[in-house]
């Protein structure tokens, strides 16, 4: 029982740290140029990484639905946001 | 309050209500303070929209490497943080403990890598009244650093619970990791708006 | 500070008869107070939402002619009921002296109030009341005036930092649950606004100016939000607190 939790636990690690050096890969080509596509996916990145945070290393996975709701509700807004401020 | 969150008995005998893993006081916390971040990152980009500009030649001054160096760091203490729970949860003490050490370890690290880069930054005269970008970043990495220093705090809380011999509140080591996970995603956006970002 | 002794005959006065008549009249001036201080210093004063730190001298001068009278009678008024304030952090320190730690958390708390009360909003009453006193004087005095107010309004958050601080521990550490944990976690984000209200001393323009989105409105909003759960946590401790309980003083 514990192996598997423990397992989970390390694979999100990896998982999350692989996709920060796509991110900083990504970036470090693209340093002196503005780029949507480039800001896009990282900001992609960034909101598959947080929710991966908050589902499994928070728990909120297996959590009351309330919250579950919540924290989806909340990165949703704040990616909407980001990304229209960002377009406009 | 927080003894009816930790417990809840199911709504209707057949069906359970999953837990709340942690502590609801804090929940109430980090939401809040995901919230208040929240808000700081819409002002941010209102900002940014005005001064395009700017805000991309200052940030090439930024060291990437020292933003993706500090996510990494800190995605390390939170998976620390999160086996410590695991080991807690399974009554392993000993190997809870270790593992809260290592998640210290990470947060200072982290510190480190922040001071060392603010160092270069305001030697080569870029303060925080630069311009713009530089306020933001400095202010916002500010705060979060200031997270960082409480979640010491909070790690020197849980060790100190983990050495109380009888009635060892679980749900207290849980409520700390939480608040790591959060000082971790919050610095995963932060990463992506200041450094990433084109 | 209230009277620490709870022996106070059974008076019915509209509350059923219930004692603790005291702590009630002292909890009931928190919706008075609290208006009063809206308006004295939202429409009266003009200090909340601020003026611009930007405003040329000029600009400032007319606003402190065009505000003259409604400043001077709102903060007047300040200087009558600024006491109240103190009867309402007296009740929370008295919740305090219920709790299971020690005493010196309480007078931490009344200490750091009384060291914030002058720049938290008198020194801003007096600062503006004598831009208003002598409309002639000199312009760039009425600006000065302008500015020591405004900065320490706003920029004197700090000084409640510790309050904030040592109010949350005290929560964490009492074991008769006299006000909920969340209150405290509500605490520690009044911490996180005054760290960022610190510049303020710094840009006279932007988010982290004394009227910017985050130094002045976010922060503004979150501390309605902790007066509000304050109010609501102090009534419920007044309302589970039995009669015969011995408090020390």
């Amino acid at each position: 029982m514990k192996g598997t939790v423990t397992s989970r636990i390390t694979w999100t690690w990896a998982l999350l740290s692989a996709l920060t050096m796509v991110s900083w890969a990504l970036a470090a080509t693209r340093r002196f140029t503005p780029s949507t596509a480039v800001t896009i996916v990282v900001l992609a990145i960034a909101a598959v990484k947080t929710r991966t945070v908050i589902r499994q290393f928070m728990e909120v996975r297996v959590a009351p639905r309330w919250l579950r709701r919540a924290t989806d509700a909340w990165l949703a807004v704040l990616m909407a946001a980001i990304i229209g401020l960002y377009l406009w | 309050m927080t003894a009816e969150a930790r417990s809840r008995p199911a709504d209707a005998p057949a069906q359970r209500t999953p837990a709340l893993p942690g502590d609801a006081g804090m929940w109430v916390f980090v939401l809040g303070d995901m919230v208040i971040f929240g808000v700081y990152f819409i002002v941010f980009m209102v900002y940014r929209g005005h001064e395009q500009a700017v805000f991309l030649a200052s940030q090439r001054h930024l060291s990437l490497a020292s933003g993706a160096v500090n996510t990494l760091v800190l995605l390390a203490g939170s998976r620390f943080a999160a086996l410590a729970v695991a080991a807690a949860r399974a009554g392993d003490d000993r190997r809870a403990s270790r593992l809260i050490g290592w998640c210290g370890i990470c947060g200072v690290a982290f510190l480190l890598v922040k001071a060392r880069e603010w160092y270069s930054l305001v030697s080569a005269g870029r303060t925080v009244t630069r311009n713009n970008f530089y306020m933001f970043y400095y202010a916002f990495t500010g705060v979060h650093l200031f997270h960082v220093l409480m979640g010491l705090v909070v790690l020197g809380v849980m060790l100190a619970e983990l050495r109380r011999p009888a009635g060892r509140r679980t749900w207290l080591i849980e409520a700390g990791a939480i608040y790591w996970h959060m000082v971790d995603l919050l610095w995963i956006i932060l990463f992506a708006l200041l450094y990433l970002m084109r | 500070m209230t009277a620490a002794s709870p022996a106070v005959p059974a008076v019915s006065a509209g509350r059923g008869g219930r004692r603790l008549l005291d702590l009630w009249a002292c909890w009931w001036v928190f919706p008075p107070f609290y208006t009063l201080f809206g308006i004295i210093f939202v429409p009266l004063t003009r200090v909340m939402p601020p003026p611009s730190p930007a405003k040329p001298t000029a600009q400032i001068v007319l606003f402190f002619h065009a505000h003259a009278l409604t400043i001077q009678i709102g903060f007047s008024v300040l200087m009558l009921a600024i006491g109240a304030g103190s009867v309402l952090n007296g009740l929370v320190a008295y919740q305090m002296r219920r709790m299971t730690v020690d005493p010196v958390f309480a007078y931490t708390y009344i200490a750091t109030l009384a060291v914030g009360a002058i720049p938290g909003c008198l020194f801003c009453a007096f600062s503006f009341l004598a831009a208003t006193f002598r409309p002639d004087r000199d312009p760039h005095l009425i600006a000065l005036c302008y500015d020591l107010g405004l900065l320490t309004f706003v920029g004197s958050l700090g000084c409640f930092a510790t309050q904030y601080l040592i109010f949350a521990i005290a929560i964490f550490l009492d074991r008769n649950k006299i006000f909920p944990t969340w209150l405290a976690y509500i605490s520690i984000w009044q911490v996180v606004t005054e760290l960022v209200a610190i510049p303020v001393f710094i840009f006279t323009g932007g988010p982290f100016a004394w009227n910017g989105a985050i130094s002045f409105w976010e922060g503004t909003a979150l501390f309605g939000v902790y007066i509000a759960c304050l109010i609501m946590c102090v009534r419920k401790a007044i309302e589970r607190q039995q009669p015969g309980e011995r408090v020390p003083g």
